[in-house]
């Protein structure tokens, strides 16, 4: 008997559940970059950015696979978006992890600005960023929403000499994702 | 509108900034391997070397020395140095951006390996508790205590708002301060449960990411730096956050380092913009202090050293050095004039001085100082303004050469000129001086005073005195007005001259001061009186005696331009290569020059005036200097360590050798004083008491002394930045050559013992030898005292007479014969007796003398047969020990021809001679004395080791004698 009553003891902590829902996950986010570059202006998107929050621990995850941005000025730029700057063979994804310094109530409705500090990882290099976003609550679902530069240089990025006239050497971000409770 | 509100405050501060109060920063590159070394932590210890955390690893630099620290039997440099701290057991803590930490202690570098916990990410800050627990905060592994030598964890599982910590600060109760990016966390071990609280956003922290903290020098308030939210000070006791209204709406970068130099006051870095200085006693003021910084530089470290300058380490190669005590206002470009003539500080914080364009006026302003010219429109240019007052009624008082003297209100700029014409005594002012509401001006002849009325526009009268009521002469370069309200004039040419109780007295070379010029009046604490002289430097003046201060006492230079005194009590001497601060109680002298930006400086007697809140201006080429000290106080000389004793310049542990043999008697060593301001200036002086007698002053950094004889030596040696040893604290290292051990004590009383005790034996075989040669001596004189008794005895005397009676008449010839015998006898015995030993030949031919003498009475009844041979003749015997046997056989037996007695003298194998006669004793025996016999025994026992044989039975009485060998 007390064995089962320690042994039960020793689970208790493991058995409570959390009170509240703490993962918020988003599949079909939408990210967008921009390169404002004297000569040219070049977009592109992609609404397959993966995103989570861990409102318990207020950490957060998102990533985007590079082959899926579209858009472009050409299809030929979109290739060497993937072969020569991005590599996307080698590095598929480019993700941002952290967590979120300011501390929010998720339960109650209401929006916040927040730094989210992590790892930004780009072409494989990895950069710590703070990077500022908009989380709104409303009724149980997390809106998100950020933008933030990236220098190409941070994250060995390399443009070749004819083109940097096309190519900007900081590139704008925007990107926005819903994420809902996990079931 | 947000966006324009921070732009135009960015704006502001920005453009403020440029007249700020600047720092003036000297560059130092390190380099190692021919590569320059990137400076990221700075750390000076207990002894004063500065630590260097580098991407290459861990440096000492000693000023003139970057030297390379390798983990212990390693040549390979540590990681990337990312924090460095001492304890209070000396141990310097090194941690690396690898999460690996070292520890240096006496010398060595070795890896901290705990037992448990080895910290996974980088080490960003150390700290010790006041519970004497070290403290180690990571980047994304959370804080560790070494507590009883154990590693304890510290993460947001135990409570720690998050496992990012940046800095570390511990307060005075055994708490650490850690900043992390969710706040500051508070926390403490002293008890067994791991306790931490927490500041934040929500107790008005402006930021969350806290990435500096540093306690203040009273340990009063804590000072937090932020990400975004710039800095705020925190209660150290009830944590009340105190933001403030400056740090609002923050436009600067990060707060990478803050590092507190008063109790109220700090210099914070920023990452992108620089260095500025905040003092809560002004919380509107922030005063940029960096001026002129390399382009794209961010400071990750700050240093605070003990001789009071600030060392600032960033990205770039090599670290920026200033002295914050000096504060350099720049004059703005357009402004063309030179130096500076006349200072004045006035009570609003303002700063006047003249220069050869006229006067201005730098006001003070939130960030700085605004320069802008005064009173443009009265004649400060065609008159140059040579002396500055300001007034009881905070009138300005403008003296100038050769336009009299101006009084003006500065806030309307109303002025009044007095000259001679309006009763001032000369128009050449230069010097004024004032106590209450009486001015005196001291001019080119003679002085003025004057006493303000309570309406100060009311018109002034002068009342003048000149070199006939008794002022030393009319040329009076400077008036001072003393503590006791002693009024004195500093003349040209009669020295100086005292007012006092309405009388004049003068001071000159029959005091002491040997110069008759007198420029510049200052007043210690102590009630002393200090002049400065054209070309004997300073005189000190007790009101009886003047003392003078020169280039001996530490002066760096004679040309004095003016004194003054700083708040802490020291007098300040300016003159053309800087400033010279000397401490009047200790006589102690440190000096700030060129190395601190001090050059060009102004060379008017009014070029230097002290402020209220204790700052003393001066003015230099283009620049007012302010000299606020911050530290009462600072290292005045360098701090010498002696850092390495080799011998055979292999290095020894300096710490447990002390006592060398005497073939390790070739000693060096190295030693560094440091002074970091002035690396190149420091030299030596050092004496190896025991073997030299004098000091010897040095600029190298080591010295051997080869060959050391034995003995007791302390290595002495100080370290001077003026070339003044007089208070330079001495280090010592007390050690011995110890003698080798033919040359010890206890080898000298063996050695003693040994001949001792071979002279004891000498003497003792000597004395035994002496002793049986006197023996000898005495039985040989003792034996011839008995042959020549019996010899001479009447018997045989008596006896031979009868003999010779008996054949005289029968036969002359025989007669003859035997007298002749007789006196061969005797002769021979007489030559005989003083020989140890004769030949047996000699003692037989004496024994048949005898033998013939004996038979003319006995006739045939007494035999006597011997059978030597030649060879056996020549071996030695005692003399007469024959004559004596056969005497003695003849005396002690009867001899009659009844019973004929025979004696048989031959040689016995082993070289014995044996005299044997047959026993027929007579029946009334001999009286005899016995000597004779025991004498025989005695001499030979010396002579020789084999003994007499005597045997007697009732046949024979048989004595054998050793033969002894001539060789």
């Amino acid at each position: 008997m007390p064995f089962i009553l320690i042994l039960f003891a020793l689970l208790l902590p493991f058995r409570l559940p959390a009170p509240q829902q703490t993962l918020f996950v988003a599949k079909t986010g939408n990210i967008q970059f921009k390169s404002e570059a004297p000569l040219e202006l070049i977009e592109a998107r992609s609404a397959k950015m993966k995103g989570v929050i861990n409102t318990a621990e207020q950490t957060f995850a998102f990533s985007v696979p590079n082959n899926t941005f579209e858009g472009f000025n050409s299809a030929l730029q979109r290739e060497h978006f993937n072969e020569n700057y991005m590599e996307s063979n080698k590095f598929p994804n480019s993700s941002f992890t952290g967590k979120i310094i300011e501390s929010i109530d998720f339960s109650v409705d209401g929006t916040h600005t927040v730094r989210a500090k992590g790892k930004l990882l780009v072409h494989g290099v990895e950069q710590e960023r703070i990077i500022k976003a908009t989380l709104q609550i409303k009724k149980g679902v997390i809106s998100v929403s950020s933008n933030f530069t990236v220098p190409l240089a941070d994250h060995n990025i390399t443009i070749p000499k004819i083109v940097y006239q096309k190519i900007a050497e900081e590139i704008q971000v925007d990107l926005n994702a819903v994420l809902q409770p996990q079931s | 509108m947000p966006v324009f509100r921070l732009f135009l405050l960015f704006f502001l501060l920005r453009s403020l900034a440029v007249s700020g109060q600047e720092l003036h920063f000297n560059t130092r590159t390190f380099e190692h391997n021919n590569e320059p070394l990137k400076v990221k932590k700075l750390y000076q210890d207990a002894a004063g070397f500065v630590w260097l955390g580098t991407a290459q690893g861990l440096f000492q630099y000693d000023g003139f020395e970057t030297k390379p620290v390798f983990p212990e039997n390693s040549g390979q440099a540590i990681p990337p140095v990312s924090a460095l701290f001492q304890d209070k057991h000396k141990r310097l803590w090194v941690g690396c951006e690898n999460g690996e930490i070292y520890r240096l202690h006496q010398q060595k570098l070795t890896p901290f390996k705990p037992q448990k916990h080895a910290p996974k990410s980088a080490v960003l800050a150390m700290q010790e508790d006041a519970n004497g627990f070290i403290w180690l905060a990571t980047y994304g592994d959370g804080l560790y205590c070494w507590k009883q030598k154990l590693l304890s964890r510290f993460n947001t599982q135990t409570g720690l708002p998050d496992d990012y910590v940046y800095a570390l600060t511990a307060d005075q109760k055994g708490n650490i301060w850690a900043g992390t990016d969710r706040g500051i966390a508070i926390c403490n071990f002293s008890t067994a449960k791991k306790q931490v609280s927490k500041i934040g956003t929500a107790q008005g922290l402006p930021d969350n990411i806290v990435t500096a903290l540093a306690i203040c020098p009273g340990k009063k308030t804590i000072w937090a730096g932020t990400y975004s939210g710039g800095f705020c000070q925190i209660d150290a006791e009830t944590r009340n956050v105190t933001k403030l209204k400056i740090a609002e709406n923050w436009p600067y970068s990060v707060i990478s380092a803050i590092l507190p130099t008063t109790a109220s006051a700090a210099l914070i870095a920023t990452h992108n913009h620089g260095l500025f200085e905040f003092d809560g006693a002004e919380p509107e003021k922030m005063v940029w202090v960096e001026g002129e910084k390399p382009a794209g530089f961010k400071i990750s470290d700050l240093l605070y050293d003990a001789e009071g300058s600030v060392w600032v380490a960033g990205n770039t190669s090599g670290i920026r050095l200033a002295k914050p005590a000096l504060r350099f206002l720049k004059f703005p470009e357009k402004q063309t004039a030179a130096g500076v003539l006349a200072v004045l500080p006035d009570k609003k914080g303002n700063i006047w001085f003249s220069t050869d364009e006229g006067l201005f006026c730098a006001r003070k302003q939130n960030h700085g100082f605004n320069i802008e010219p005064a009173f443009s429109g009265l004649p400060f240019q065609e008159f140059k303004v040579i002396s500055l007052y300001e007034d009881a009624q905070q009138f300005l008082w403008v003296g100038t050469f050769g336009g009299g003297v101006f009084r003006i209100d500065p806030e309307t700029g109303k002025a009044t000129q007095f000259t001679e014409k309006n009763g001032l005594v000369n128009d050449n002012v230069l010097s004024i001086a004032g106590s209450g509401n009486e001015i005196w001006l001291a001019t080119l002849g003679g002085a003025s005073r004057c006493k303000l009325k309570n309406n100060p526009e009311a018109s002034l009268q002068f009342q003048n005195y000149n070199q006939h009521d008794g002022i030393g002469f009319n040329y009076i370069y400077q008036v001072f007005i003393d503590s006791k309200k002693r009024v004195w004039f500093a003349t040209d040419g009669k020295g100086l001259t005292k007012l006092e109780h309405g009388r004049f007295t003068n001071y000159a070379e029959k005091e002491g001061l040997t110069s008759r010029t007198v420029y510049s009046l200052a007043e210690t604490r102590d009630g002393n009186l200090w002049v400065s002289t054209p070309k004997s430097g300073l005189f000190r003046f007790d009101n009886q005696r003047f003392v003078n201060f020169s280039t001996p006492e530490g002066l760096r230079d004679l040309n004095i331009n003016a004194l003054q005194t700083d708040n802490f009590g020291n007098l300040l001497v300016l003159h053309q290569k800087g400033l010279d601060i000397l401490d009047p109680e200790t006589g102690k002298m440190r000096s700030l020059g060129s190395e601190s930006g001090l050059q060009q400086m102004g060379q008017d007697l009014n070029t230097m005036a002290k402020a209220a809140d204790g700052t003393v201006w001066f003015g230099a080429q283009k620049v007012l200097v302010a000299y606020k000290p911050v530290k009462a106080q600072v290292a005045d000389q360098p701090k010498t360590n002696i850092t390495s004793v080799q011998l055979f310049l292999k290095p020894v542990s300096a710490i447990s050798n002390t006592a060398f043999a005497h073939d390790e008697n070739h000693i060096s060593f190295e030693y560094a004083g440091l002074w970091f301001q002035q690396p190149e200036e420091v030299s030596y002086r050092l004496k190896l008491e025991g073997y030299d007698r004098e000091w010897t002053v040095s600029n190298n950094r080591s010295i051997t002394y080869p060959k050391l004889p034995p003995g007791s030596y302390t290595f002495k040696v100080s370290a001077s930045a003026t070339g003044n040893f007089e208070n330079a604290p001495v280090q010592t290292y007390p050690f011995q050559v110890q003698r080798p051990f033919w040359n010890t004590a206890w080898f000298y009383l063996l050695s003693f013992a040994a001949g001792g005790g071979l002279l004891f034996g000498f003497i003792k075989s000597r004395e035994k030898r002496l002793k049986k040669a006197e023996r000898l001596e005495k039985d040989k004189v003792t034996f011839q005292f008995e042959t020549l008794k019996n010899q001479v005895n009447p018997h045989f005397l008596f006896n031979s007479f009868n003999t010779l009676i008996g054949i005289i008449e029968d036969d002359r010839e025989a007669a003859v014969e035997y007298v002749e015998k007789l006196s061969d006898f005797f002769r021979n015995i007489l030559v005989y007796r003083e020989k140890d030993t004769i030949t047996l030949a000699e003692e037989l031919e004496l024994v048949q003398h005898y033998y013939f003498l004996q038979q003319k009475r006995y006739g045939s009844n007494l035999a006597l047969e011997i059978i030597v041979s030649a060879n056996e003749r020549e071996l030695l015997i005692a003399p007469l020990t024959l004559q004596l046997l056969v005497e003695n056989a003849i005396k002690h037996n009867v001899v009659s021809r009844s019973k004929p007695l025979t004696v048989q003298l031959f040689t016995e194998a082993g070289d014995y001679l044996v005299v044997r006669n047959t026993l027929q004793k007579k029946k009334m025996p001999e009286q005899s004395t016995g000597i004779g016999l025991a004498n025989i025994c005695k001499r030979y026992a010396i002579l020789t080791r084999k003994p007499v044989q005597i045997i007697e039975n009732a046949m024979v009485f048989e004595v054998k004698i050793p033969l002894i060998s001539a060789v």
